[in-house]
């Protein structure tokens, strides 16, 4: 008995040593390498041309290169920039600006925002004119699995004047799809949702990401972050570091991309096709001219391999695994092996980059008339139930009680014809608004396509009373 | 001239007795419709979220001849599989569905008289709705929130009231009557009626949170849609496939006060104002020889009315103004497609479809006629278990097209002799296709 009691002590005495003593021994280490990021993020409105509202934000970042690259949250630039069926209009695509950067000693120093990766959760700041800051070192730790303890270091709210706040999480889940994450259990909220997290040994094995998925309502998900930590650890971002994703408009770097919509192949499906040992990723749809279409690939077809290696989805979550195996390819030829009647084929497919979102797409803005139309991107032509081979322009911003607004223009309308003159791109449309700019004309015609049917709208001009 | 000497006159009546003579062509006007009134209670069967389901609702009807023809809405009658109605006299009988027309939102009822062991039936005359003036006192008669044989008073409040498209609640052909005379639900299909007795209007509409906003359908589009449906059951109609626009603001854009016309909005494709080369942006300027102009919003339902009430495949030729000069145009109508479809219950499958209509086609943007659409889906049922959602288009099964709804009905019976058998479904969702799989059941 008072062996266990004896052993009991020594254990408790240990923890308290180890705790105690190397929290701070943790926090040292790192603490110089954790900076604050200051940034003013720009809220487009749809019902106003110029963007007025702006809010200060913060975020955290550490320091990754010697020259300034600061490692943070992709959240530091909402919008997305790859198409995908639904996104958000509210964020303005305005490359982000007065960002700083504020060291540990209090120092303030000008940033500019470089790129993010949304797939990984990871976007990047870098320091301008500076070379000789202390850079974090991360490590991989392969062996660590659920049960592992984590520390986990985060920086305070203004409140607490930014300091550092550890806590000591257990690895309570591992997430394998589609990309490999810790997850812990999460009673403290900082608000912000980034940091670092140590091993055992001190080593900072990973970030703690701000993920978007864990907040989606809908089947087999959590339903808010609440409650769960999420920790990607370096393997998953080390080659970001070395070579970071860039933003710049329509050049932004991109992910592979095949044109497909697919779902789970499931067992019984192939049991349906007589053939009970095929596994894979069924396609059901086609995007018109993407790579998929121009490789032959159909609709029905079953994708069993992508360069020999076998892919077999009988879930959604395995559906994001396969787009993240597309994505995340390097060189773009890529050969697929399909089970199409009855038969495998091999098949090659020359990848392309992922179409751009709205966000990135050019805009033309005319203020008197008020309103902007943008060239059509691939989520607009989903949002709007549109052929995927449909062309022209479409109605970006309304005014709000301006001339275009009142004569019942709507966001989202497709411009088919400005007068008489087709409007079948921007820099047409760019002439069409210079020309009108120039005679200033009672009534403008604008022929639109809206829910299907077209009509005719009137634009009535008011150039004298603003003139006077 | 008359009608300002009885204005004269009236004014120079005492106000008591100006009362007394209100309340006195009030009640006479009432005892000449309230022997007619009819309370109408269908039995309708419904098709929701993939089962087939019963439900009664209440509203209203007026008979309009001796021997039990009754006018309801549309949207009272239709789904009707049994109808009870009451008389103001409280006798019940029941009623069969003569014919709807749900572009009009009106409906024709015949009481089974020989049923109820009666002969004949009292009923109203319609009146003439062209006569309305806005100001003049009506009153509506009907069981609004099922309050039967109830009475309220107002006024016209305006005799030209325009609703663009509202989907479900589309009026394209007549403009309607508001009035501020009390028209809640159960109110459907009840009489509006002047001081003289006459019908002149169906009660339809009412503004959910507005106040003393109710809307009825003028007696003469009632008289020509009812008519229709004694003699076949039905309204046929003429269509070519174009949306009409105003042109009010057309001619200042033009600076051409002087332009008459109306302009084509829209053609939609396959029709036979495309095929026959008519272009948005033109400018009809006679149908058939006659001038036609729509200067307001208000124009455009009579103008819908010239081609819609030409027999099928009649010949229509257009004058045209376009931007390289005056052309003609001649085309021949195809008849309207149906407002909604036939629906049809998959109990072993745990969906229901319906045939697509051309409106389905235009919101769903379709380009074939091919397929059917999924109207609802039973949760937990196979359909729901392999991902089958309401509004998806099924357009194969086991690489079979499906044509339209009788060639479903076929395959499908005929795959329900074989129980065992897996099917595969090939369906549309706007741009995007599904396949489902429905497992066979295990003998």
């Amino acid at each position: 008995m008072s062996r266990l009691v004896f052993i009991l002590i020594f254990i408790l005495t240990c923890i308290q040593y180890l705790i105690g003593e190397n929290w701070r021994k943790a926090i040292t280490a790192v603490e110089d390498k954790i900076v604050l990021i200051e940034f003013y993020e720009q809220h487009g409105s749809m019902e106003s041309i110029e963007e007025k509202s702006r809010i200060k934000r913060f975020l955290s970042g550490v320091i990754v290169s010697k020259d300034g690259l600061v490692l943070t949250s992709s959240s530091i630039f909402k919008p997305s920039l790859e198409f995908s069926g639904s996104s958000s209009f509210h964020f303005s695509d305005n490359k982000l600006s007065e960002i700083k950067v504020k060291l540990k000693d209090g120092t303030s120093l000008d940033a500019e925002f470089v790129g993010k990766d949304d797939d990984k959760n990871v976007g990047f700041v870098k320091i301008k004119n500076t070379s000789d800051l202390p850079v974090l070192k991360f490590s991989e730790n392969e062996k660590l699995d659920i049960g592992d303890p984590l520390l986990i270091i985060q920086q305070l709210g203004e409140n607490y004047d930014r300091e550092l706040i550890v806590t000591k999480r257990l690895i309570n889940a591992r997430q394998e799809k589609p990309n490999p994450a810790f997850l812990c259990e999460d009673k403290i909220s900082t608000g912000i949702k980034f940091g670092i997290a140590l091993d055992e040994d001190y080593e900072v094995i990973g970030i703690l990401i701000d993920d978007h998925s864990l907040i989606s309502i809908g089947e087999g998900s959590v339903l808010s972050s609440g409650g769960l930590l999420k920790i990607m650890p370096y393997s998953q971002f080390r080659d970001l570091i070395a070579n970071p994703p860039v933003y710049n408009k329509k050049e932004s770097t991109r992910k592979k991309w095949l044109g497909v919509y697919m779902q789970p192949f499931t067992i019984d499906m192939a049991k349906y096709f007589g053939n009970d040992s095929i596994r894979g990723v069924l396609l059901n749809t086609i995007i018109k001219d993407s790579p998929a279409e121009k490789a032959g690939l159909q609709s029905g077809d079953v994708i069993m391999a992508i360069n020999n290696v076998k892919v077999d989805a009988k879930t959604n979550n395995d559906l994001d695994v396969f787009r993240e195996v597309i994505r995340s390819q390097q060189d773009s030829m890529i050969t697929i092996d399909i089970f199409r009647d009855g038969k495998i084929l091999p098949v090659s497919v020359q990848l392309a980059e992922t179409p751009i979102s709205q966000f990135l797409a050019d805009e033309v803005t005319n203020s008197k008339l008020g309103f902007s139309v943008k060239e059509l991107t691939q989520d607009i032509i989903i949002a709007k139930q549109l052929d995927f081979e449909t062309e022209g322009v479409w109605v970006s911003k309304v005014e709000q009680a301006g001339w275009a607004d009142v004569a019942g223009l709507v966001i989202g309308d497709l411009i088919l014809k400005i007068n008489e003159t087709g409007a079948e791109n921007l820099k047409v449309v760019e002439e069409i608004f210079d020309h009108i700019n120039n005679s200033k004309p009672d009534y403008i015609q604008l022929f639109i396509k809206r829910n299907g049917d077209t009509r005719f709208l009137y634009v009535k001009t008011n150039y004298k009373m603003e003139e006077e | 001239m008359i009608y300002r000497l009885t204005v004269f006159c009236l004014f120079l009546l005492p106000s008591y007795l100006l009362f007394a003579d209100i309340t006195g062509e009030i009640l006479q006007a009432k005892n000449k419709v309230f022997p007619a009134l009819v309370h109408v209670q269908p039995i309708k069967e419904i098709f929701s979220s993939g089962d087939k389901r019963k439900v009664q609702v209440t509203g209203s009807g007026i008979i309009i001849s001796a021997d039990g023809y009754v006018v309801t809405n549309n949207h009272v009658a239709e789904q009707a599989r049994f109808v009870r109605c009451t008389l103001s006299s409280k006798i019940e009988l029941d009623a069969e569905v003569v014919g709807l027309d749900a572009w009009t939102d009106l409906a024709v009822l015949k009481l089974d008289l020989a049923g109820a062991g009666l002969k004949s039936v009292p009923f109203v005359k319609l009146g003439d709705s062209d006569q309305l003036e806005v100001g003049q006192i009506v009153l509506a008669l009907g069981s609004p929130l099922g309050l039967s044989r109830s009475l309220s008073m107002g006024v016209v409040s305006s005799i030209d009231r325009y609703f663009d498209d509202m989907g479900e609640m589309t009026s394209p052909f007549n403009l309607w009557i508001q009035t501020d005379a009390a028209i809640n639900p159960g109110n459907s299909g009840g009489p509006l009626v002047n001081l003289d007795g006459q019908v002149i209007g169906i009660n339809a509409r009412a503004f959910m949170f507005g106040e003393n906003l109710g809307f009825a359908i003028p007696s003469n589009n009632v008289d020509y849609v009812v008519k229709q449906i004694i003699k076949t059951g039905e309204v046929e109609r003429s269509w070519i496939g174009i949306e009409w626009q105003e042109i009010k603001e057309y001619r200042k854009y033009k600076k051409d006060e002087s332009l008459n016309g109306v302009l084509i909005a829209s053609v939609e494709k396959n029709s036979p104002a495309e095929k026959a080369g008519l272009k948005p942006g033109y400018l009809v300027k006679t149908i058939n020889g006659k001038p036609v102009t729509a200067l307001y919003q208000e124009e455009l339902p009579p103008l819908r009315l010239l081609i819609a009430n030409l027999p099928v495949n009649s010949m229509i030729a257009f004058n045209v103004k376009t931007d390289d000069g005056d052309r003609k145009f001649k085309l021949v109508t195809d008849k309207q497609g149906k407002f909604s479809g036939n629906e049809f219950h998959c109990d072993a499958w745990g969906f229901s479809v319906e045939e697509l209509t051309p409106r389905i086609k235009k919101i769903f943007q379709l380009e074939s006629d091919n397929g059917v659409l999924i109207s609802g889906v039973r949760r937990g049922g196979p359909a729901d278990e392999s991902d089958i959602r309401r509004g998806h288009i099924l357009l194969k099964i086991d690489e079979e097209e499906i044509i339209n709804l009788d060639d479903f009905k076929q395959k499908y019976q005929a795959m329900k002799e074989n129980p065992a058998r897996d099917h595969l479904l090939y369906l549309r969702f706007i741009n995007r296709n599904w396949f489902a799989l429905i497992k066979g059941t295990a003998l």
